[in-house]
């Protein structure tokens, strides 16, 4: 004679998927920031030396389709061990990260921009902040996650094989990412965006936030273009004529915005004397302004109103 | 002969059409660019075999896409255009100096020609005459500076500070407010916000001079945890500037304060 398994709690089924349905949804929401600009996050990877055995683009492109895979698991109900228990390895390297993070960033080993950039550029975060809310956000959902897990779950292999069908969409978009117009979607500089808004870091006792209103403040008045590019950017050099050209006509002020060092400057001008200003801006203030080298932007009174991938088209049709 | 002659009259006129064809577009390029708008840069020093020329004084226009270099111990001042990696000899007569001290090159200022420039590390090495040149990177500023000594060494001070205009209302409630105030501003020639910044303060000092508000300028190097002044006050980041009332820290200048300094100054000391 079998007896049934004591059925759990109804409440604590519910708990139990609301977890999973959350937690996956941080994952993914995680996984769509990193998917707009794969290769900042391979720049993370790299620079976290978590690139062994495949190279950090391999690796972003094996991260953000795990974390799809496991999020939309969870929020399809999955929560089978196979599905929670790399969630919780997942959750548990995003964790160390971060609190490796934060820990340098108090023994004062790296600055705050050192953060985690597991929500890509569209959250920034300073290494405190990023601990203490992934600490909150991912620990608390996958814990609970566990409660109840179901015995039986209607339609399984469906919602396996929607897992399957997304994930690998998702290989596609990582591969196909750079090459589609989303940098307004992926980055903080998008047409409206006022430059008193664009900043890097943050008032304290250790550091002071700064926005592109201070380094550059002509740009608050009259119309501009700037290139984001470091000098060495093969597009930038071989656009040099045109931009000369450009700027020497009665269209809009050009500036180049970089954070090449000051012999790299001082180079470049002995080589193209450029009719037009290199205004130095850290890295930590344009590094969340594009996902390739160069893109440019035209200011109008201190508001953005176009972006562009690469050079701007046609500088000359904005003559007056 | 006559053949000969026929032939000779056929090249003449080809030989002079290619003549004109060379010739025409360098005098239209010479004539064409548009040698003004030089102004006093204060990125370089000028070194003439070996000794620093003290008077010497460094213009860059960004229209001309040029540098220019006056200097007593030069024979001629010098232009030198990095696009065509020239170097050459400008007639006196043919500099229109402004009044607010930028220099428009009058058509055709070249005389002579010298050898071309090349760039070694962070100098520029040219000859003139046979003497040996060579513009070197400027030293940054250290040290306390009063605001003629910035000025002289970064021209680009100046000019930043004659185009900003601080709130008047602001200003006056600065000039009649009763509390002495110590004004310190920590900055570097080197940092690119500071060159944005700064001229902004010292143009508020300018016009706050007479009142009860004591503005004092200290330079830093580009590495200045070492420097006494900066360690004293805890200095992390420039420009940074420290506001003393009555003997009393009220506060610091840092950041997007900077905007605006004189609003930001009169709400720290409550003028």
């Amino acid at each position: 004679m079998t007896t049934q398994p004591a059925e759990p709690p109804r409440w604590r089924a519910w708990i139990g998927t609301a977890a999973g349905v959350i937690l996956g949804a941080v994952l993914l929401f995680a996984a769509w920031a990193k998917a707009l600009d794969p290769a900042s996050f391979a720049e993370l990877i790299e620079s976290e030396g978590l690139a062994i055995g495949l190279s950090a683009s391999a690796w972003s492109v094996v991260m953000i389709v795990a974390e799809v895979a496991l999020g939309l698991a969870l929020v399809l109900g999955l929560r089978r061990l196979w599905v929670l228990l790399p969630s919780a390895a997942m959750v548990g390297l995003f964790v160390f990260l971060n609190g490796r993070a934060y820990w340098r960033f108090a023994q004062g080993i790296v600055d705050e921009e050192a953060s985690c950039g597991c929500f890509g550029n569209l959250l920034s975060r300073t290494p405190a902040e990023a601990f203490w809310q992934d600490l909150a956000m991912l620990v608390p959902p996958l814990l609970l996650a566990f409660l109840a897990r179901p015995g039986r779950i209607s339609k399984e292999r469906l919602r396996i094989a929607v897992v399957v069908a997304v994930s690998l969409a998702a290989v596609l978009f990582v591969w196909k990412a750079p090459e589609l117009p989303l940098d307004d979607l992926a980055t903080r500089l998008k047409p409206g965006v006022e430059i008193t808004d664009i900043c890097a870091g943050r008032d304290s006792e250790e550091t002071v936030r700064v926005c592109l209103d201070i380094l550059m403040p002509q740009l608050q008045v009259g119309r501009h273009i700037v290139v984001i590019a470091s000098l060495d950017n093969e597009e930038l050099r071989s656009g040099m004529e045109a931009l000369s050209e450009a700027a020497l006509g009665d269209g809009p002020t050009i500036w180049i915005a970089t954070d090449s060092l000051e012999e790299e400057r001082q180079a470049f001008f002995w080589e193209w004397a450029p009719p037009f200003e290199i205004r130095e801006v850290p890295l930590a203030m344009i590094r969340p302004l594009y996902r390739r080298q160069p893109r440019s932007f035209r200011v109008e009174s201190g508001v953005v109103i176009e972006t562009w991938a690469g050079l701007p088209p046609g500088v000359s049709e904005y003559d007056d | 002969m006559d053949k000969k002659f026929q032939k000779t009259a056929l090249r003449a006129p080809l030989l002079l059409l290619a003549i004109a064809l060379i010739a025409v577009p360098t005098l239209f390029a010479q004539a064409g660019a548009r040698m003004n708008g030089f102004l006093p840069t204060g990125d370089y020093l000028l070194e003439l075999d070996g000794a620093m020329v003290d008077d010497a004084k460094i213009y860059r226009s960004s229209v001309a896409q040029a540098v220019l270099i006056v200097a007593s111990e030069l024979p001629a001042p010098v232009l030198i255009r990095p696009r065509v990696r020239s170097v050459e000899k400008v007639s006196l007569l043919k500099m229109d100096e402004k009044a607010d001290g930028s220099i428009d090159l009058l058509p055709n200022p070249v005389y002579a020609a010298e050898q071309g420039f090349s760039v070694d590390g962070s100098d520029v090495v040219f000859s003139v005459e046979g003497h040996d040149a060579r513009l070197k990177p400027k030293p940054a500023l250290a040290g306390f500076q009063p605001p003629a000594a910035i000025f002289d060494h970064s021209p680009e001070y100046q000019q930043r500070a004659g185009f900003y205009s601080p709130s008047d209302a602001v200003v006056q409630a600065l000039r009649s407010q009763p509390k002495a105030v110590r004004v310190q501003i920590f900055f570097g020639t080197w940092c690119p916000a500071c060159g944005q910044m700064v001229p902004r303060i010292l143009k508020v000092a300018e016009q706050t001079r007479g009142s009860k508000i004591e503005f004092a300028f200290y330079g830093l190097e580009r590495e200045f945890s070492g420097d006494s002044e900066a360690k004293k006050l805890g200095i992390k980041s420039v420009p940074t500037g420290v506001i003393w009332v009555d003997g009393v820290e009220v506060g610091r200048l840092t950041g997007n304060d900077w905007r605006n300094p004189e609003s930001a100054l009169r709400d720290l000391i409550g003028a």
